[in-house]
């Protein structure tokens, strides 16, 4: 069974916008509620979405001008791969070639591209900009003052990433050609069919149904995804907050897009990546005889998901260890602790 | 010959090293690259000296471990005649290698751990084992990647002692000509060393620079290196027949 565009694209419902956003507060306005919103128009004053509403020679000449000449990684495929940043059918290889460039040749190639309608793919994906554009993340950026975020830069021409999750907290500014984002929410984890965790494309993870041609015969419950997924295409100057965890296909749409994106934890830094602690769950727990899985299940519950300190009341405060407060000192030692466990 | 492979816990699982200080185990040779870091404890031991890097041209500071192509004086009845190995043969037979990774999304150089897969300490069967039983990194693993960063901060150091050495003119080479008590004669090439009457007459600019550089240290330790020169002269010499 195969859906048409049209069919898929009736399915899908919209995203939520807001429109009373106010641009010095999002990070904590989009952060109170814990679904994707769309912030249509949050960057159309920034230079680079003013040039780029003049033309895409004038977006490129205006990155130009800040490049710090620095290498930067990036992917390409000759082959005609659509723009799908993808892996090859066997799920041997990536289906496109890593590369450590120029941006400035990136830019060249994009270009000439162009001009002579190759379909040759283009993509450089989550360049911080203090390390290859310092300076422009000045008026090129929602101001982030006493968040921590990351403000990252994404070039190519028309490219899909298969959907997957980020554990940050995301909201991404489309600054030149349109984007599509689809979303789904985390509990659709089941229906996606997602490719291996730990050989991936771009980093993350991926779903390996392809949206624009979902194969449902052989990926049926994708169906029941596509119930609960929410669509948006962005404009130069619109915004989309991705929050952690959700699922996002995106797909670039012209043959020269730009974004910048703002990745942010919600959390002290001293911690570190859950996906670590699910790998370490996989090599400790995963394959124990089923009732002590069932048994850590609910230690885990206790401890972790469900924790609460009346669990813990009981233990006088400064006796608690690593159930008690998580603070810097405790991160250390728990830290320390692993590093000597792993080691065997 | 060499065969490096960059090292992983199950490639190379089962690998073992069996270090034999003997000939024809991997040591044969008559010089060793060394670093400013370690001058301190080599100065008791070996002669040290700059050797002129094709490459580079930059100057490069090495131990001398004996006279003719090969012969590696410190080898001795499968012990390292020493109480201080050198970092660059400390390490054998693994090296350090670069691989770019992408780290918080810029691409950056990182070291990684290779292994010289035909050096003659490779074994399967005998010696230290390099990982754990379930795939961690073994003692032996552990102490060899601090020797490789070490090296490798040893090359940076290395460089700014060349270029500073060379701003102050204080390297001369030198030529050698030894005797041995069989009566045969042996010329080294290629040797330099720090110029004393320079470093002597050097003005109180240029011994501030040394200093504040931290190669003060490094050019008096080479100084002090010298006398070793007559001792492996003697470890020749008690090798050969009258």
């Amino acid at each position: 069974m195969r859906f048409a565009r049209e069919e898929l694209t009736a399915l899908i419902t919209n995203i939520r916008e807001i429109d009373d956003y106010n641009v010095d507060r999002v990070f904590h306005q989009v952060v109170s509620q814990s679904y994707p919103v769309v912030l249509r128009g949050i960057a159309s004053d920034w230079p680079l979405v003013k040039k780029a509403q003049e033309s895409d020679q004038d977006a490129d000449r205006f990155l130009r001008e800040y490049y710090n000449g620095t290498t930067v990684h990036a992917f390409v495929s000759e082959s005609d791969i659509e723009g799908r940043i993808f892996y090859t059918d066997d799920l041997a290889d990536n289906n496109f070639r890593k590369i450590s460039t120029q941006m400035d040749s990136i830019l060249d190639q994009l270009r000439e591209n162009r001009n002579s309608r190759s379909a040759q793919t283009i993509y450089m994906g989550s360049a911080p900009i203090a390390h290859c554009l310092p300076g422009m993340g000045a008026e090129n950026s929602l101001p982030h003052e006493g968040i921590e975020a990351t403000v990252r830069i994404w070039i190519g021409n028309k490219t899909t990433v298969a959907a997957h999750y980020d554990a940050m907290d995301n909201i991404a500014c489309v600054c030149a050609g349109r984007r599509r984002f689809t979303l789904f929410p985390p509990d659709q984890l089941e229906n996606l069919y997602v490719g291996p965790i730990d050989f991936t494309p771009a980093g993350q993870a991926v779903s390996l149904v392809d949206l624009d041609d979902p194969d449902m015969d052989r990926y049926p419950r994708f169906a029941e995804a596509l119930k609960h997924a929410q669509t948006a295409e962005l404009e130069p100057g619109d915004g989309i907050f991705v929050p952690s965890m959700w699922w996002h296909h995106v797909k670039g749409l012209d043959d020269f897009n730009i974004l910048i994106n703002h990745w942010w934890r919600q959390c002290p830094s001293f911690m570190g990546a859950p996906y670590d602690a699910l790998l370490h769950a996989i090599l400790n727990i995963r394959d124990l005889p089923k009732s002590q899985r069932d048994a850590w299940q609910k230690t885990f519950d206790f401890y972790v998901f469900d924790a609460k300190e009346e669990n813990v009341r009981h233990i006088p405060e400064g006796r608690r260890g690593v159930v008690g407060e998580l603070d810097e000192i405790t991160a250390r030692k728990i830290r320390a602790t692993l590093r000597n466990k792993l080691n065997r | 010959m060499s065969n490096h492979a960059l090292l992983d816990n199950v490639t190379h699982a089962d690998l073992r090293v069996n270090t034999i200080y003997e000939k024809g185990h991997g040591f044969d040779v008559n010089s060793a690259r060394v670093f400013p870091v370690e001058f301190t404890q080599l100065q008791m031991d070996y002669p040290l000296f700059f050797v002129k890097s094709a490459e580079t041209g930059h100057f490069e500071t090495i131990a001398l471990l004996g006279f003719s192509e090969g012969e590696n004086l410190y080898l001795r009845d499968g012990r390292w005649d020493a109480a201080y190995l050198p970092s660059t043969i400390a390490r054998q037979p693994f090296l350090i290698g670069f691989q770019e990774q992408d780290v918080d999304g810029i691409p950056t150089k990182v070291p990684v751990v290779h292994i010289d897969l035909d050096h003659p300490g490779v074994s399967y069967t005998e010696g230290e084992p390099v990982f754990l039983e379930h795939g961690g990194e073994g003692p032996l693993l552990e102490r060899v990647t601090s020797i490789l960063m070490a090296i490798h901060e040893g090359h940076e150091s290395s460089k700014s002692l060349s270029k500073l050495l060379i701003g102050l003119e204080l390297i001369e080479s030198v030529n050698v000509e030894i005797e041995f008590r069989d009566g045969s004669r042996q010329n080294l090439s290629g040797l330099y060393t720090i110029n004393e009457d320079k470093l002597r007459a050097l003005s109180a600019d240029g011994l501030d620079v040394l200093h504040k550089n931290g190669h003060l240290q490094t050019v008096y330790m080479m100084l002090a290196s010298m006398p070793n020169m007559t001792r492996l002269i003697d470890r020749k010499n008690s090798t050969l027949e009258t």
